[in-house]
Parts: structure tokens; sequence; C-alpha cells
């Protein structure tokens, strides 16, 4: 069962500040089971992330993850410059390895223009995985964008 | 500020096979560096060895050319301080490059990852540099006092020459961020014989600039919820140090995160230090503080921040 963090919070109105989150009997089973399934979700996250052989894997899964939020097609280059990498080459070893894992689809629709997607359906926990990365992570992008503009100012 | 982005021939960490080529090129440059060190000291020592047995026991040269030289030539302040101020800063800076170990291409590999950035990695001063100018107008000194146009007399202004080896301090490699906030480097790696296993990590640690004194609560706190949340190195350079820095550790693979992320953390300080939401607890004993009736939510605090 694929769990969204999103649904969770909607279902049980848990940002609605204004109304009281009350449960009972089994209702309380129910949040208190979905609840402990994101955290065994986020376990298993880690496990996948802290098992990927190639170096920079995990972080073309952030990258890849925190770009479908803003891009409907996502290329190589895309994730490149998300993660600040200067060349490509870089990040090679780590989409071969992703895709025989699995993990993403790459879809060549020219010899040099290929798109990627997380395989969330194979893997069921990528949903959560996104949603989180989307929400909370910051890309080397942006954090040096954010840098920069503390630096230049007076 | 546009970046300049070139490809960098030089060390490369993206793979295992490269990064054992990689930490094997650091560790000969600086054995290079070091034994070039080494036999310059030695040199230095013999000349200097020689030099005293000449004007202690000047008998022992009775058959050689020295004793055409007038014996007054080699009897001067100039010689005995050119000679005691090359060996001791040569022997002090051997010490200092082992303990920094930095290289040329460790130098370069930083300098071409800080630019990608928009940052400038720079070494403040040349100890070298500073040395032989310093050394210059000591010897310059010794000279006029040597040939008896001036009389040096005084105690005090014996200073001077000890103040020429305060360019020992020197050689700080630093990127500067603004005017009050800059990042200082020190390079970490094993000297030993490259291994497969990894143990010889290069590593490279980033230290901020001075933060606040230690005794001031309202930097503590700051300090730790800053460093707790960005997962900073909490490892301590000295007990001694009364000032508070923000430390981070990170390897040539990852520089530009860790590198960001000590940034980002003084992005923060210069936010919240003296803002009067972290600091209204400041009166009470640290160890007190924790209590969150008295203490706002951190994530309330920096979620605002973007």
């Amino acid at each position: 069962m694929s769990i969204s963090f999103e649904e969770f919070i909607q279902k049980y109105d848990i940002d609605n500040f204004t109304k009281i989150l009350e449960l009972k009997g089994q209702e309380k089973v129910k949040f208190y089971n979905e609840f402990i399934e994101i955290i065994k979700s986020i376990s298993r996250i880690f496990d996948k992330l802290t098992n990927i052989a190639s170096i920079r894997g995990g972080q073309v899964l952030m990258s890849l993850a925190k770009l479908e939020k803003s891009e409907t097609v996502i290329n190589k280059t895309d994730i490149k410059r998300s993660l600040n990498i200067d060349r490509l080459e870089k990040l090679l070893h780590a989409f071969d390895y992703l895709e025989e894992n699995n993990y993403i689809n790459i879809e060549k629709k020219t010899s040099k223009f290929h798109v990627i997607k997380l395989n969330e359906k194979d893997n069921p926990d990528f949903t959560l995985f996104r949603e989180i990365i989307q929400k909370f992570w910051i890309s080397p992008e942006e954090e040096e964008a954010r840098v920069n503009k503390w630096r230049d100012q007076k | 500020m546009k970046k300049q982005k070139k490809a960098f021939p030089g060390l490369n960490f993206e793979n295992e096979e490269n990064s054992f080529k990689s930490i094997e090129v650091i560790q000969k440059e600086f054995f290079r560096k070091t034994v070039k060190t080494v036999l310059y000291i030695l040199i230095l020592l013999a000349i200097y060895i020689i030099y005293s047995l000449i004007t202690i026991r000047p008998e022992l040269f009775e058959n050689t050319f020295i004793r055409l030289i007038n014996h007054s030539y080699f009897s001067n302040l100039t010689i005995e301080w050119i000679l005691f101020s090359t060996t001791t800063f040569l022997f002090v800076y051997f010490l200092k490059i082992t303990y920094l170990k930095y290289t040329p291409s460790l130098i370069s590999f930083i300098k071409y990852e800080s630019k990608n950035l928009g940052f400038d990695f720079k070494k403040e001063f040349n100890s070298g540099q500073i040395f032989l100018l310093l050394n210059s107008i000591s010897i310059s000194i010794l000279i006029y006092i040597d040939l008896g146009w001036i009389k040096f007399e005084d105690t005090l202004g014996s200073g001077f020459f000890i103040f020429t080896f305060s360019a020992l301090f020197y050689d700080k490699f630093i990127i500067q961020l603004k005017d009050d906030f800059y990042i200082l480097f020190n390079f970490h790696f094993k000297i030993g014989k490259p291994k497969k296993d990894g143990s010889n990590l290069v590593g490279i640690r980033l230290t901020s600039n001075r933060l606040s004194p230690k005794n001031d609560k309202c930097g503590r706190i700051v300090h730790s919820k800053i460093a707790k949340r960005r997962w900073l190195s909490r490892r301590k350079i000295s007990k001694f140090n009364p000032y508070l820095h923000f430390y981070e550790f990170s390897t040539p693979l990852n520089f530009q995160k860790q590198f960001l992320n000590i940034v980002l953390a003084l992005t923060e300080w210069q936010n919240y230090y003296g803002s009067r939401i972290l600091c209204f607890d400041a009166r009470i004993p640290l160890n007190k503080i924790e209590s969150k009736d008295n203490f706002l939510d951190y994530f309330q605090f920096f979620s605002n921040f973007k």
C-alpha cells in the first residue's frame, strides 16, 4: 500500500487549526496505523537511499522528485543543473544504476534527449518520498541562489 | 557574479578508482613538498654547523682555503641571523605543512569547486613572502649594525627580530563571504600508502569566523540551535578558545553541499543572533532553557526564513 502524506493531512484535517482533532475508538486506531505506516515507509526510503551503490544516486533521486513538482518533462541536464554539478559525466553512472534497479524510467526521445521519471509504480514508497522532498528539501541550486542573495545584500 | 565554468583536469572523486588515483596524487605531492623542506633544513643545518666550527674552532680549518679569508668576515650578526632565522622558519614551516596538509592539486580542486558556486578561494598571505620581506628588513638593520653605522642598545627594538617569525602564522586558506563573514579551510588525509578500503579519506575542515564570545548566552542558544538543525560538526578545536564558531566537515565529493550548509548556517546566524525572538530567555541559566513553556518552537522561526 502506498501512503500519501498529503492525503493523511487532509483526511484528518490536521492542518485545520480552527477545528479540534478528536479521535475515538476505531478512528484512533486507524489514525495510529496510518501514522505508523508513514514512519515505516520513511524507514524503507532511508534503507533504499543508503543502499544505492552509485555515489550520486541518492542525490539524483531527490532532484528528480523535486523537479517533478514544477516540470512535466525532465531530462538529465535539468537534474545536473538542480544538483549544481558541473559535468553530466559525473551523473551518468548514477542514471545507469537507477535505471537498472528500476528506480527510474528513462524514455529515449532522441539520442541526446532522454526524459526521466521516478518509477513510482514499482516503488510505492516513492509517493511519500516525492511528497516529502517537494515539501521540505532544498536543492543545491536553490541553496546556492539563497547564499548568493545573502552575500549580495549590504 | 558570473560563473566561469571550465573542465577541471585534476582530481576526480566520482568513483572508487578515480578517488584512489586522486589520493595517490595528493599524497605524492605532499611527500615531495615535505622532502624538499627537510632537504633545505638539512642543508642549512650543515652550513650552520660548519659556520659554528669556523667561528668557535678556526684551527680545524688550518689547511683549507677558509684560513685565507679574514676571520672578521665570519663573526658578524648578519650571517648568524640569516642562518638562525631561516633554519627556524623552515623547521616551523615543516611542522606546519605536516599539520595543515595542503597540496597544489587539492587547492586547485577546491578553487574550482568554489568558483562553480561563485566564490573565490584564496590563500590569505603567503608566509614565505612575508618572511622574506620582514627578514630583508632585519638583515638590512643588522648590516648597518655590523658596519657600525648604527648602535643598537635598545632591548625593546630587538622585538622586531622576533616579529619576523610572525610570518609563520599566515598561510590561511579562506573564502571571504561578506565583510564580517568568512570560512577557513584545513585539509586532512593520512600520509600512509593509499588503501582501497577508503580509509585514506581526504577531508576538508571548514571553520567559520568568530561568531560571539562563549559566555554570551544568546550567542550560545542561537549557535546550538543552528548547529543541531544543520547537523554541523560539534568538534571543539580548543576548550580554551573563548569564541563560538561553526564547524563543518566535508570530503571532496560533497564539498559543495557541506560548504553551502555552513554558509546557510551563517545566514541564519546573521538573521537570528540578537533577535529578541530567540534570545528573550538568555537570562535564564542554560540548563533550564529547554523548557518548552519558555521557548518557542525552533522550526517555526526557521520556516519563516526562506
